[in-house]
């Protein structure tokens, strides 16, 4: 017997129950209870706000690429053949389907910010032995952040639930589209109030500073002074905002304008950026999107090809003036191999140049520029000129763009009505900024196009935008998980 | 009657006698017992077969007055020494014992007679923790015999099942060497959890990973399949159990057998492509056609020149497919002494792929050790070893995949350029698929020791108690390397090497009592046990680029001038479990079985660590009721009926907890560790719960033989784990939940039929069974959820539909002219004539997402097996046919080889493409754009019968084999794969390429299927 109590005793030893037992013990990940104490775990949680801007602006496959939802139903570019994906296409045709993959990631994206920030400004308050000043400086970024995600997501899909960092609600209904500006509105103030004017170190390229903030406030007043709240208030508050960035943010002109995508050029013009960088595998593949398929000898190395999702109207190349520099710089009708530096191909078709550039297997170091000063000095100048008619400063703040496009002070405007100014800007924008996402929200928020009101415009396979192409549709996927949200008008 | 009952008894009665008498010499003696006689001893040979002249395996054959004996082979065969004056008893459970005088004769061949009614009665089956007479059960268990296994020669174990029990669906979703088989018992319970069933072998869950098994070394499969039988393996259960027993040791000489297989492998169907003529022809026709749709001015991409004399014309299909040889080999040597049994093999597989670097190549190794070391306690290991090499090839989806590309190259280009590198594909999108095979040297090593240590006690009579202590170690390595000169989108660049190792340490104790007991018309079996269990996973990768020569492969990472990334893991898990179980019967007529089982988990939340497992079953023997025998019909009746609860957590650790992890983030051109929050906890998640009613009839007429088994089971599944969409306001997509559930129903029949029972005997053994499954209740009122995987949503799971139903357009034709796209169309805009034309289901004029319906599923309507064997003296043929009828294969690949034209090779009906009004009403008019839709097209009918097995096998005469000590010889030759009958398009109906359970029967670029020709010799000494 003496087997038999050894055995019984080994089993007993074995089988300590309890429910101790049963507990799980994470051993790669931490949970909010151990988390935001220190000064270390507070700029981890800051910089996870920042993650999903990669690809918020240029991420997802081919099939997901978000820049389309706000480039394609522009009257700049259209859906190259060959790219393969139909959605591309549904898009440049006005046939904005809620199903499409497109807008869902760029919601998608955007709440993934707004959630992210709102824990860094739930949690922050709450750490011990960091200073006031560091804790402001990180609600100031992710309010930035926040901010800029409600500002885009109430251009794009006006009415959106409004989620807090005091929300507990999780099927929240729609906020009317200008209490979501006012609450953007209050989240850049305090970031105007709380951030620096720059970061110290080099690797902080990229995160959000003051006058960063000032700008996008200044934007986004000059939005609601447009469609379809049309504030007119709010072109003075614009004004103000981008005369202060221009007055005392530390940014200025390129002398050349190609050099806001060139990624060897020390940062200047750049307001706000996404972040790219081969050495740290982030490559931009986004020059793969602006080239047609079929030239894979142009690229950096064997084994690509370029996507061609996004190519440039015929009507805009032939619309912009010849004797415009940038029609040079921006539009290129042939290209040098970067394999083969004696090859120069013709391209069969004039493609957007502003990407272009040595495209490897693993991408390419351009930053995604999101924000640019030139565009701050066209804010300043359109605001002004709606507050008091043709100024000397909102002169200057044009002709500061157009001369530094034509290199001397020949193609200024000057003697021109207020709406022969207004439209001057607008134009400007149209050529200055043309394939950086901003036009098609332009042409909403003028409610024109080049063709006279947006309505007018066809694209090139005879298509025009209608009213309910305005707002894009709230994604499928949150209407089915959502039941309290409700669909824009003619989905 | 009564005498016909005595007599019963009186056999059982006998063979449990003489087992005691056996074990009882053991327990005692302690010393040969022949150690002191002196008589001549001669060597005695022969074969023991039944009256059909088949070969009986494991018949004991002593020497009557001793307790000295052996038992016979696999062949029948058995070798004994023994005086010429002695008598040998022949005795095997179901068969009438024999006593046989030598007579001074050295060969003594014996037919033994089978006892129907005895096989039923003594015929042992595993129920987990313990054993069952086949006649007690009360529960749903399908057994698959040694004969079935081997008479397919198959690698997996779990592709010895195919088509031989009723309701049991075996899927080879890869038919790569080692590719994934997915099975699923009685239909698809769960969406998201695995529905593969547990695997049990020699009384041992397998804790991890594949159950690596050598088949030579199995002597039976069991399925269990109802609530009452599985219940006992609780949570782990819901998926139906496949328990394994293993060639285990007996008393009596050594017996040691050898198995020899060659093997030839090839492809079963090559799909007829566009050769170079035919592409460029249609390439050109597209830019045509391309530019008149949109009033562009595209050169043609060939001259006339080009296209009717293209420089290269390659068949990559050719290029690349190979028949390739493989050979497997296994000893096994059996045997025990009065205290100790023993068993152990040595095998290796080599199963070759078509491709021509693909392998698998297992070797393995298994011991089992029982020792009586008082006469109370029993103590014992039993030990597995198993290393597989799996040289590989590049099968993912995407566009190195190799059995995508040598369908979507262009036919034009050749595999190396002038200078003997590697093509680059300098105007398309795909890889050169030499460079793919040649160029990319990846292999999978997978080392598992699984071992197991017993003492089992006997603390009184008739109860025991069992200690069982379980370790499962696996250990895996994958490495990679891209040669230089090897590129193509998607794949890292050249020159890069990837190791990826994992670890899986599992312990598990358990510990139990049985008592058995017979108090005169009442038995009954109590079964009380506890368990803990303990898991723990890790993980270590790296990827490296940029060396200075390919000579070092994955050998040596520190060459390498970049490391892009290092990662690791870990996890950990426990399980803790109490089960008991009462079989009670009265008179062996009216059966009771009463199971629970308490199984806690760490992965469920706070609340809800256990689930509790219920299930009663009850079974009446009619045919032992006085009234039935007067119909003197039923040689076996007996129903079965059945209600229980079983579950499922077969889903990754810390699932319901919130988890902070890394939000990698990019600022001035360095990668930043951002912590976010990256899982939304769930603290109420719990256990996916399966209830079961199961009824049934066992029959057997004529003497048993002929025997049917009758069963109908319904089944719901509820608190399915989906990993759920939720509102993306709250920055996440989707949390795992417990939602909806599932319902199968089905019928199951079998019958075994001894068909001609003399020198000529016939048995055919069929299986049929017929389930049907239906989503009942989705989470967020019933909403249907899409599961997307290419390029539209593919699935949809919508209450009232099958599982994993298909969701598309209906292709109704091709617009021949304008007229009719303007009668069709609201707005035409660009659509053309030439253009498919789809069915506009809403009605308004427009073919969009709304038109989109459900266009089947893959849950085939009716599955069935049958084996015919023919045995006439030393020959046996056997054929094997496996069906699966009315269902549903989404085959995507016309997607890209029909439909998306231009940018790939495409299929040769191509060819028949719309080229003007009234040419083809199929296949859309070349385009360079084409629109992408799943739809009826592509859903596809996926029934097939299969010839699985055709063999012929031959019995080497005794006569000839004695000579050369060899006691029993077979050569078999066997056809396997050979026909298939389907209407399905691509290589095989029997495919997935995704490995959900809502997109199961999915196919986009898969393997192969491959044939195969096997010569097995079979050896035992």
């Amino acid at each position: 017997m003496k087997y038999s109590t050894s055995l019984i005793l080994i089993s007993m030893f074995l089988t300590t129950s309890c429910t101790k037992f049963l507990e799980e013990k994470p051993l790669t990940f931490l949970n909010s209870s151990n988390f935001y104490k220190t000064k270390d775990d507070i700029t981890a949680a800051v910089y996870s706000v920042y993650a999903p801007l990669q690809t918020y602006y240029a991420g997802g496959g081919y099939a997901n690429m978000t820049w389309s939802v706000w480039e394609l139903p522009s009257d700049q570019s259209y859906s190259n053949d060959g790219a393969g994906v139909i959605d591309n296409t549904n898009i440049d045709n006005y046939a904005f389907g809620p199903e499409m993959n497109y807008y869902n990631n760029w919601w998608k994206n955007a709440y993934l910010i707004i959630s992210r920030a709102n824990t860094v400004i739930l949690n922050v308050p709450n750490a011990v032995n960091v200073s006031a000043d560091i804790k402001n400086s990180a609600i100031g970024e992710a309010r930035f952040l926040r901010g800029v995600a409600y500002f885009e997501l109430a251009m794009g899909y006006g009415d959106v639930p409004l989620v807090t960092e005091q929300t507990t609600e999780l099927f929240p209904t729609r906020t009317p589209v200008l209490d979501i500006y006012n609450f953007a509105i209050e989240d850049l103030k305090f970031a105007v109030q709380n951030l620096p004017v720059t970061w110290p170190k080099g690797s902080d390229y990229g995160r959000a500073t003051k006058y960063a903030a000032e700008s996008y406030l200044a934007k986004l007043y000059l939005k609601m002074a447009g469609y379809p709240i049309q504030d007119q208030g709010k072109f003075a508050l614009a004004a103000s905002a981008s005369k202060d960035v221009i007055d005392n943010g530390p940014y200025s002109l390129y002398a050349n304008v190609m050099d806001n995508w060139n990624p060897s050029a020390a940062p200047r013009e750049q307001i706000f950026i996404v972040d790219k960088s081969r050495a740290v595998s982030n490559g931009s593949y986004f020059p793969l999107f602006w080239a047609p398929r079929g030239l894979p000898q142009l690229a950096a190395e064997p084994g690509g090809d370029f996507i061609g999702a996004f190519l440039p109207n015929q009507t805009f190349y032939d619309d912009f003036p010849d004797d415009d520099p940038r029609k040079g710089e921006f539009f290129m009708t042939s290209a040098r191999s970067y394999m083969d530096t004696s090859l120069v191909l013709t391209l069969p078709q004039p493609i957007v140049a502003k990407y272009w550039g040595p495209m490897y297997n693993t991408g390419t170091d351009q930053d995604i520029v999101r924000l640019r000063f030139a565009e701050v000095l066209l804010i300043y100048a359109e605001a002004a000129n709606e507050v008091t008619a043709t100024t000397p400063e909102a002169y200057n703040a044009l002709n500061a763009v157009r001369s530094r496009a034509f290199g001397d002070n020949s193609h200024d405007y000057s003697s021109l009505t207020q709406d022969e100014f207004r439209k001057a800007v607008w134009r400007e924008r149209d050529l200055e900024l043309c394939f950086e996402g901003v036009r098609w929200s332009d042409m909403v928020r003028t409610q024109t196009s080049r063709n006279g009101t947006i309505f007018d415009y066809k694209n090139i396979n005879n298509f025009s935008p209608t009213q309910k192409n305005m707002l894009f549709p709230i994604p499928t996927i949150d209407l089915q998980t959502n039941l309290k949200l409700t669909q824009n008008p003619e989905y | 009657m009564k005498s016909y009952q005595h007599r019963n008894f009186f056999k059982v009665f006998r063979i449990t006698f003489l087992l005691l008498i056996q074990l009882g010499v053991c327990l005692f003696s302690g010393y040969p017992a022949d150690a002191g006689t002196r008589a001549r001893f001669e060597e005695i040979t022969g074969t023991v077969t039944d009256k059909g002249g088949k070969p009986l395996q494991g018949v004991s054959v002593m020497v009557k007055g001793t307790k000295k004996g052996t038992t016979t082979d696999v062949d029948g065969k058995f070798r004994i020494n023994a005086p010429g004056t002695a008598t040998l008893i022949f005795s095997m459970t179901s068969y009438l014992s024999q006593e046989v005088p030598v007579n001074n004769r050295s060969v003594i061949d014996v037919t033994l007679e089978q006892t129907a009614q005895q096989l039923k009665d003594v015929e042992v089956v595993a129920i987990g923790y313990n054993n069952l007479r086949k006649s007690d059960l009360t529960g749903s268990i399908a057994v698959v015999s040694t004969e079935k296994i081997q008479s397919v020669p198959m690698v997996q174990a779990s592709q010895l099942i195919q088509g031989r029990v009723a309701g049991v669906q075996v899927m080879n979703n890869s038919h790569q060497p080692g590719g994934s088989v997915a099975i699923s018992i009685r239909g698809t319970n769960s969406i998201n959890a695995s529905n593969e069933p547990m695997y049990v072998i020699d009384g041992y869950p397998i804790l991890s990973g594949l159950p690596f098994i050598n088949p030579s070394d199995i002597v039976s499969i069991e399925v269990l399949k109802d609530a009452s039988a599985t219940a006992i393996y609780g949570s782990r259960a819901a998926n139906g159990v496949v328990i394994i027993q293993t060639r285990q040791g007996k008393k009596g000489v050594l017996s040691v057998s050898f198995e020899s297989r060659i093997k030839v492998v090839s492809r079963s169907k090559k799909i007829p492509m566009l050769n170079a003529h035919e592409f460029r022809m249609l390439m050109n026709e597209a830019t045509v056609n391309q530019n008149a749709i949109d009033g562009r001015n595209r050169a043609l991409p060939y001259t006339q020149d080009e296209v009717d004399h293209p420089k290269y014309d390659v068949d990559w299909q050719d290029e690349t497919f190979r028949t390739a040889i493989g050979n497997d080999q296994s000893i096994s040597v059996s045997g025990g002494s009065d205290k100790t049994t023993y068993a152990a093999s040595l095998s290796y597989l080599n199963e070759p792929g078509i491709f021509k670097t693909n392998m698998w190549n297992q070797i393995g190794t298994r011991m089992v050790l029982e020792s009586q070391m008082s006469k109370s306690l029993k103590m014992g290991v039993n030990i597995s070893y198993n290393h597989v090499n799996n040289g590989q090839v590049e099968t993912d989806n995407g566009n190195n995949s190799v059995p995508r590309a040598i369908l979507e190259s262009f036919p034009d280009r050749p595999p190396y350029d002038s200078t003997g590198n590697y093509m680059v594909a300098d105007n398309d999108n795909y890889a050169n698929p030499t460079a793919l095979l040649y160029g990319i040297h990846q292999k999978a090593i997978t080392s598992k020791f699984v071992g197991t240590t017993f003492g089992e006690l006997q603390i009184l009579k008739g109860l025991k108690f069992k200690a069982t202590y379980t370790l499962d170690i696996q250990a895996s390595k994958y490495d990679r390397y891209i040669d230089k000169g090897v590129s193509s989108p998607g794949l890292p660049p050249p020159q890069n090497a990837t190791i990826i190792t994992t670890g899986a340490n599992t312990w598990l104790n358990e510990d139990y009592l049985n008592y058995d007991r017979q108090m005169g018309y009442h038995g009954m079996n109590v079964l009380l046990g506890a368990s803990w269990m303990g898991a723990t996973g890790d993980e270590f990768d790296a990827t490296v680029t940029g060396f200075p020569t390919d000579a070092y492969l994955t050998n040596q990472l520190q060459a390498a001038t970049t490391v892009n990334s290092v990662v690791t893991s870990k996890e950990h898990s426990t399980q803790n479990s109490f089960f008991g179980r009462v079989n009670y019967n009265y008179k062996r007529i009216y059966f009771l079985t009463g199971t629970f089982r308490a199984d806690g988990s760490s992965r469920f939340g706070k609340g809800n660590k256990y689930g509790y497992f219920p299930s009663g079953a009850f079974a009446w023997r009619l045919s032992e009721e006085p009234f039935i025998k007067k119909l003197n019909i039923f040689s076996n009746l007996k129903l079965r009926t059945s209600y229980g609860a079983t579950g499922n957590q077969t889903f990754g650790n810390y699932l319901s907890l919130e988890r902070l992890g890394n939000a990698t983030t990019f600022l001035g051109n360095t990668r930043l560790a951002g912590i976010a929050n990256v899982q939304i906890a769930n603290p109420n998640l719990k256990w996916e719960r399966t209830n079961e009613f199961d009824m049934g009839f066992d029959i057997g007429i004529l003497k048993d033989r002929l025997n049917f088994v009758i069963d109908y089971y319904h089944k719901v599944t509820k608190d399915l784990l989906l990993n759920a969409p939720i509102p993306e306001t709250t920055g996440f997509s989707t949390q795992l939940k417990n939602i909806g559930s599932i319902q199968n129903n089905g019928f199951e029949f079998a019958l075994n039929s001894v068909n001609l029972d003399g020198k000529l005997r016939w048995t055919t053994d069929l299986n049929f069974s017929i389930n049907k499954n239906k989503v009942l209740s989705l989470v967020n009122n019933n909403q249907d959820i899409f599961i997307t995987s290419f390029v539209n949503p593919l699935n949809i799971v919508r209450v009232g539909e099958p599982l994993g139903s298909f969701w598309g357009l209906i292709r109704v034709g091709v617009f021949q002219n304008q007229d009719e796209i303007n009668a069709y169309l609201k707005n035409p805009g660009k659509t053309r004539p030439g253009d498919l034309k789809y069915a506009d289901l809403n009605k308004d004029g427009a073919i969009d997402a709304k038109d989109r319906t459900i266009l089947g599923n893959n849950n085939p309507k009716y599955i069935f097996g049958m084996i015919n064997t023919l045995s006439y003296g030393p020959w046996e043929f056997v054929s094997e046919i496996y069906g699966v009828q009315k269902v549903t294969v989404m085959n995507l690949n016309p997607v890209v080889l029909e439909d998306r034209q231009t940018e790939t090779n495409s299929y040769k009906t191509l060819l028949n493409r719309w080229h003007g009004e009234g040419t083809s009403n199929t296949i859309a008019a070349v385009r360079i754009n084409s629109n992408l839709n799943i739809s009826n097209r592509h859903a596809q009918d996926g029934s097939y019968v299969r010839f699985r097995n055709i063999s012929l096998g031959y019995h080497l005469p005794s006569s000839l084999l004695s000579k050369v000590k060899i006691s029993g010889a077979t050569i078999s030759i066997s056809a396997i794969d050979f026909f298939t009958i389907t209407n399905y398009e691509g290589y095989d109906p029997e495919v997935s390429t995704y490995g959900g359970h809502a997109n199961q029967g999915i196919e986009f670029s898969s393997y192969p299927a491959s044939k195969s020709l096997v010569a097995t010799l079979r050896i035992n000494f």
